[in-house]
Formats: C-alpha cells, structure tokens, sequence
C-alpha cells in the first residue's frame, strides 16, 4: 500500500497496480479477432475497395468499438464473471482493476472508435458501429443476458454485424451480400453459446444467467442446437447461390455445413454422461473453425478480387 | 498569502502531502505499473496522431498538392 499513513482509511487513494495487458484483456481480445476477420469480410465485398490505409483505419476503428463493448461489457458483469471459472480470472475479478477504470476506459475507448470512423470512413457506417455497441451493452449485456433464455438469440446480432459496418465504411450503404453476412453470424451465434452452455449450465445456474438449458432443458436446448444447425448450413451457401461468391466457396461452405449439422446430430443424439460433453464440447469447437473458413474462403476471394482489379 | 503559496509550492516539489505528511509515496508495483500505463497510452497517442495525419494526407488526394503558389 502507499505510506499515506496520516490519511484515514476510506481516504488512502486507490492506485492502481493495473498493467496495460490488464486493460488489453478488457477488451476481449479474441472477440475482437472474430470481428475483425468479419468485417473485413464486408469491407472487401464492396464493388469498389477503399485505399488500403481508409480500409485499416476503418478496420481498426471497428475493432477499438468491439473492444469499448468488451470492456463495458466486464463492468457491468463483474459481479457475475467472479462466480464462473471460464471468467473469474478476467482483470476486474481477478482484482488487478477496479470497475470505474474499465467503465471509463470502455466509454473513451466507444467514443474514440466511433469518432475514428465516421472521420476516416463516413458517418454511416459509424453510426451503425455506435448501434452495435449499444446493442451489445444496453439490450444484451445489461437487458437481456439475465433476464431470458433467448439472451443469446437476440443479443447476437450485436456479434453479426460487424459485416454490415465493415460494408458501410467502404461504401457509405448496406446491400443484400452484407444482410447475408450479418444473418449467417446471427443464426451461428444460437447453438454456438447453446453447446458451451451444455457444458457449462451449473456454472451458469450458480451465476444466476438463465441460459436455455438452465431454463428449458438440455434435451430442448440440443433440440434448438439441432434446428439452428440445419438453418445454418444452406444460409452459409447462400453467398455462392445469391452470386457474391465462387463456386469454390460454395463447395467448401457444404462440406463445412454437412459437417455441422453431423456434430448437432451428435449432441442431439449423445445425452448422457462424457459422450454427451465430447459431442458439446465439438460443436462447440467445430462450430468456430466453421464460421472462421467461411469467412476465410470470402476474405481469400475478395481479396484475389481486390488485386484483379488493380 | 504569498508566502503561503511559496510554502504550497514547495511541498509539492518535495513531494510532501497535507499537514506536513509524507504524501502519497508509491511502492514498486504502483509505480512500475504506472510507469508502463503512462508508455502504452503515450504510444498510442502518437500512433493515434500518425494515423490521422496520414488519413488526412489520403482524405485529400492529389488535391494537397493542387495549390496557388
């Protein structure tokens, strides 16, 4: 502690012993990664790409608002983050940061991000990039979340629609190619948290955040998990079938859909015991790589596309 | 008065706190942290200030150089 001895105790400054990795963590920096691999995925789908340093600073921009959301984010569920193990060791649980630090730190961060690209891009799409992180932190975090189980349905469109911005600071508009996007994320989002949540339901029900298997039952939730899936893999091809993307694409969004929906068919069918947490834990897993090739296989095309054209 | 405020000024130079104290002395941890917190947003700024400066250059285009001489 600081030698303030002659201070009284609730007067002794709190000073921080925060690093800056600490305030690095706040802004889930793995989730940031995802939203930036989705947005570039808009931004490149734009008939014209902006110059490669309006494209990064946009790119960048967009990241900082996921990060700002992150942030708040673990300020407002500090309390909840403390009861589970998967987030306990996050920094304001953790101790090494107080709440208000990463409050302002997630407001400066929201504000900065949203300045930046309505400056470098336009003020569209910073407006839809001020929505998201409103979206994430007002309606899911801090509405939803612990109010129903359809927390994760909703609350995911905050997660799809980084596409949409990253389309918006190429071109100053949405079209149909960035709406696909943003509902591929919107309906993967659904038996994505589903399957952790399988995994994870005591540590949800401890922490008070009615997730669908706490509310309705493991057997309902693989049922949704299933359903989303077999929703999921035709809307994954549909970028190839509505012409925004080759046919190599196609193919690989149908093997990667196959395979999806095999792994929901496994956590519907496998209900007991470790059987059932493995075919949880894979499509929890394989549910990642299948968004993550998706997005590659645009970003690769696009960007042969980008340079076809200079 | 203003020799009150030579004194203020003093105490703040020798880093003494109110009623002659010891002030606000921070251990190793608070000041190595702080250390490092004061050169990530230091850096930041800066690659803040390059960023813009090299968006606006791109912002205006050819046009920075169309100018009456």
């Amino acid at each position: 502690m600081s030698d303030a001895s002659y201070l009284h105790e609730e007067q002794v400054p709190r000073i921080s012993v925060a690093s800056p990795s600490d305030y690095f963590a706040l802004l889930k920096p793995r989730v940031m990664s995802l939203v930036v691999f989705t947005a570039l995925a808009g931004l490149l789908l734009a008939p014209t790409p902006p110059h490669p340093l309006i494209g990064f600073a946009s790119l960048l921009a967009i990241a900082v608002g996921a990060g700002a959301s992150g942030a708040l984010n673990m300020w407002y569920d500090a309390d909840i983050d403390a009861l589970m193990t998967r987030t306990r060791k996050r920094p304001i649980p953790a101790g090494r940061l107080d709440r208000e630090s990463a409050l302002a730190f997630g407001l400066v961060l929201a504000a900065l991000s949203v300045f930046t690209l309505g400056y470098v891009a336009n003020w569209f799409a910073a407006a839809l990039l001020a929505f998201t992180v409103f979206f994430y932190v007002a309606i899911y975090t801090m509405w939803l979340k612990r109010w129903t189980p359809m927390n994760i349905v909703i609350g995911g469109a905050a997660g799809a629609l980084p596409p949409m911005v990253g389309y918006a600071a190429a071109t100053g508009e949405i079209n149909l190619a960035s709406v696909v996007l943003f509902a591929i994320i919107f309906i993967w989002t659904p038996p994505h948290f589903w399957s952790l949540a399988l995994l994870k339901s005591e540590e949800y029900g401890r922490a008070g955040v009615p997730m669908l298997p706490n509310v309705a039952g493991e057997d309902r939730t693989r049922l949704e998990i299933l359903i989303y899936a077999l929703a999921l893999a035709p809307l994954g091809v549909a970028p190839w079938l509505l012409g925004f993307a080759s046919l190599a694409y196609g193919l690989v969004s149908i093997g990667f859909g196959v395979a999806l929906v095999a792994a929901a068919a496994a956590v519907f069918r496998k209900r007991e015991g470790e059987a059932a947490r493995v075919a949880a834990r894979r499509m929890f897993l394989f549910s990642i790589l299948y968004l993550f090739v998706l997005f590659l296989a645009l970003v690769i095309e696009q960007t042969a596309h980008v340079f076809a054209l200079i | 008065m203003v020799k009150d405020m030579t004194d203020a000024g003093d105490k703040m130079k020798d880093h003494s706190g109110a009623f002659g104290g010891p002030g606000v002395v921070l251990t190793k941890e608070q000041a190595r942290s702080r250390h490092q917190r004061n050169i990530a947003i230091g850096a930041t700024i800066a690659l803040l200030a390059v960023l813009f400066y090299a968006v606006t250059i791109v912002k205006f285009g050819a046009a920075i150089i169309n100018r009456t001489i």
